[in-house]
């Protein structure tokens, strides 16, 4: 089944970031570890390192927008598979 | 990177060592083992930061060829020590990934079954203690382990792992000097990767050359370079087969790096990106697959296969800890994990039996008989502590053990260095490992040099284990005030009580002496055994107030029940239960009041811990009054607990309120009078007996 990945708690005293960039562009695969996107959090810039492996099936959360922690902002699996809606 | 390190590295790091002492199927071994490690961790803490995993993770991203390197000269049935960063220790030393990764996240399959998390990871079949997260705590067990597996005949060796962090902890100083003059095959690791939580490890100490303390200790040392695989494994070969062969513990000291922070909440603000750079490029995974390779060992695909194999196996663990089942929460207090043989209901004592006059011995007669015909059954009973078999010594602080060494040999009645936490880590260790030990304090004051020891080891381990191992150690020591002033009078027993996962003993008379010691050291657990210096009766050391407490004792070796109170005088008016002095006084008073027309029954509850609340609330409920004496001081005393119970039992059963008699809360004096104002008297307990009867309960 595909992966959810969710936002880190990457913030030292807040639970919002802000999705500056993703670095891997749906359909495109990841492995674990990798950079998947660039946030900031109330105190730097940070990368985010991808969860799982496999091909990056949606983003659900673009560049610009700003979720709490825990927002699931992705979906990693193989590719074809369905996503949850 | 500090200069100081700099400067020691370069003079004290020998470089890569030689490829050729390794085949290809070796160094692909350890290439994967390494690798593992390392997928493992960037997996448990990507999936951590996905909100998967309970807690807290330390982490040994860039530590792994220090566990690989020496678990790689390991054997099976070597035993490890390990700290709160366990995982790479634990995988190296053959766990496997799944049951390790299903314990991070808390799940029955881990290898503690969820009770130990991620800091104590451990398993005994592969060799490992449940991994111990109190800094330094594995540097005292490490020697009894190893003088287990000696004594049972067995070449295996023990590798303790600890941190720089843990050298200025007091436990390095004891244990490894304890196993040094034990000759101990211990391998010390310690993992220097430069800071100790947030500090540099060179603000912390003028000699940072953690190598050079083996000097300290008469031990051979080295210090190696911790980002070399092949350095470690040559240097753990050559501290293993020293120690197998009969040589002794071996210090070791690998320069190594930690690439995370020291938790996960640690964003590592104190350290330069320029130096985590540095040490970056010396990457123990990265570099040794690239000579692997550039040497012609192995081909690149090999080492892709390799590589590949090791992360295919993190992936299955992940799954399975993933969708592995959460423990019952109703399996929580299991009395089989707290204890390898778990409190069970037993009948309440009856006043002691009477025999022939020539078998009334004092306590310390009746201890020694119970000791040394309990050595004669089980040759696996070892005493360990100060004074206790030199010859021509003491026989112990209160001549409990007298003869014991002419009779047993001084390899069973064993002279430690004046090192109580090493005395009693050492004998958990050796309890764990197949002794049935007894280690000797001078006086309980002293327990608090092994609270770490006692407290989150002994008492702890086995649940951390999930029921997997046991610590019969009977850890015995003097209570109570003889004109010493504060720190040598203590009854610091009702302590142990509060802390679950150990029995409590104390002993009043010489009956329940010789048959408790022998329960005890009979008994799967650690138990605490207190003894009143006052009612001792040793003819070595006649105290001022002491009690002439002689009463018969069987010849024949027999074992009383734990857990079971005693009725000392029967009565139908009103309850006391008391220990050690303050037990003889309720007697005399008993006597006294008898005259008067009232009959107090007088109990030892004996075992604080299992303490029989059963039993003695039942007798409460038939007096419908309860008088507690003890010397140690009132707040927190055992009888707080016992006051508490039964009113919380037999509200509106009792006819007065409960009434304690104890030593004031204050440390004790030395000057003879002031000793006396502190303590409990008899006037003072026949005012709270007399007081129960009363209208008003005043």
């Amino acid at each position: 089944m595909a992966e959810a990945i969710v936002m880190p708690a990457l913030g030292e005293t807040s639970d919002e970031l802000h999705i500056d960039e993703w670095l891997v562009a749906e359909g495109e695969l990841v492995e674990l570890g990798q950079p998947l996107l660039l946030v900031e959090t109330d105190k730097a810039q940070l990368e985010v390192e991808s969860a799982a492996e496999g091909v990056v099936l949606k983003i659900l959360v673009p560049a610009g927008e700003t979720v709490q922690a825990g927002t699931t902002i992705a979906y990693v699996g193989e590719q074809g598979e369905p996503i949850p809606e | 990177m500090t200069g100081v390190i700099k400067q020691e590295m370069a003079a004290g790091v020998q470089g890569f060592a030689a490829l050729q002492e390794v085949d290809k199927d070796e160094a692909l071994r350890l290439l994967e083992q390494l690798i593992l490690i390392r997928q493992f961790e960037q997996t448990a803490y990507l999936r951590f930061l996905q909100g998967e995993v309970p807690g807290t993770l330390h982490q040994y991203q860039g530590q792994e060829a220090v566990a690989v390197g020496v678990c790689s000269i390991l054997r099976r049935d070597d035993w490890i020590t390990s700290t709160h960063r366990p995982h790479g220790h634990a995988l190296a030393k053959g766990m496997d990934p799944k049951v390790a990764m299903a314990e991070i996240y808390g799940r029955a399959p881990g290898c503690l079954g969820g009770r130990g998390g991620s800091m104590h990871l451990g398993d005994p079949a592969v060799g490992m203690l449940p991994s111990i997260a109190i800094v330094g705590g594995g540097i005292t067990i490490a020697p009894g382990l190893a003088l287990g597996l000696v004594r049972s005949g067995r070449d295996a060796v023990v590798a303790c792992f600890f941190g720089d962090g843990a050298v200025n902890e007091g436990a390095f100083h004891e244990g490894v000097n304890m196993a040094a003059i034990m000759n101990l095959p211990v391998v010390f690791v310690c993992e220097n990767n430069l800071y100790s939580a947030s500090i540099p490890f060179h603000e912390t100490t003028r000699n940072t050359n953690i190598a050079s303390r083996g000097a300290a200790y008469g031990i051979p040392s080295e210090r190696v370079d911790g980002m070399d695989v092949l350095a470690v494994c040559a240097a753990a070969r050559r501290a293993v087969d020293r120690a197998r062969g009969g040589g002794g513990p071996t210090l070791i000291e690998c320069l190594t790096y930690r690439y995370v922070g020291h938790s996960r909440s640690d964003a590592r603000g104190y350290r330069t990106k320029e130096e985590e750079a540095e040490w970056q490029r010396r990457d123990p995974t990265k570099t040794f697959s690239e000579r692997l390779v550039a040497a012609g060992l192995a081909a690149q695909e090999e080492v892709d296969a390799a590589i590949q194999r090791a992360k295919d196996t993190v992936k299955a663990a992940l799954l399975f800890a993933q969708n592995a089942p959460l423990p019952a929460p109703e399996s929580a207090a299991a009395p089989e994990v707290v204890f390898a043989a778990p409190p069970i209901p037993v009948p309440i004592g009856q006043p002691l039996p009477d025999g022939s006059d020539d078998r009334n011995l004092s306590i310390v007669e009746a201890l020694r008989e119970g000791i040394s015909q309990e050595m004669a059954a089980d040759p696996t009973v070892v005493l360990l502590g100060e004074d206790i078999g030199v010859p021509g010594g003491w026989g112990g602080a209160f001549g409990v053990y007298l003869g014991l060494s002419e009779e047993f040999g001084r390899d069973r009645v064993i002279d430690t260095p004046i090192s109580e936490k090493a005395l009693v880590g050492t004998a958990i260790g050796a309890a764990i490992t197949g002794l049935r030990t007894l280690p000797d304090l001078q006086y309980a004051d002293f327990i608090f040099e092994a609270m770490d020891e006692v407290a989150n080891e002994a008492a702890k381990l086995r649940a951390m284990s999930n029921g997997k191992i046991a610590v019969p150690m009977v850890l015995r020591s003097p209570v109570g005030a003889s004109q010493r002033g504060a720190q040598h009078t203590q009854c610091p027993e009702s302590l142990f009580m509060h802390i679950p996962g150990l029995k409590v003993l104390c002993i009043s008379d010489a009956y329940t002496a010789k048959g408790a010691i022998t329960a005890a050291l009979r008994d799967p657990d650690p138990v605490l055994v207190f003894e009143h210096k006052l009612l001792y009766g040793s003819k070595r050391r006649k105290e001022a107030g002491s009690i002439d407490t002689r009463t018969f004792v069987p010849a024949e070796q027999y074992a009383l029940p734990i857990g079971q109170a005693r009725i000392r005088r029967k009565g139908s008016d009103v309850t006391i239960v008391a220990t050690f002095l303050q037990l003889y006084a309720a007697l005399e008073l008993a006597q006294e009041l008898a005259a008067e027309g009232i009959e107090c029954e007088v109990i030892d509850p004996v075992w604080l811990a299992p303490f029989d609340w059963a039993g003695i609330l039942a007798g409460v409920g038939r007096t419908r009054r309860l008088v507690i004496a003890h010397e140690a001081p009132l707040t927190g005393g055992w009888g707080a607990e016992l006051a508490a119970r039964a009113s919380a039992e037999l509200h509106g059963e009792l006819a007065a309120p409960v009434k304690r008699v104890t030593s004031l809360d204050v440390p004790m004096p030395f000057a003879p009078g002031l000793e006396a104002a502190v303590l409990p008297s008899k006037e003072e307990l026949r005012a709270a007996v007399l007081s129960t009867f009363s209208r008003s309960g005043l």
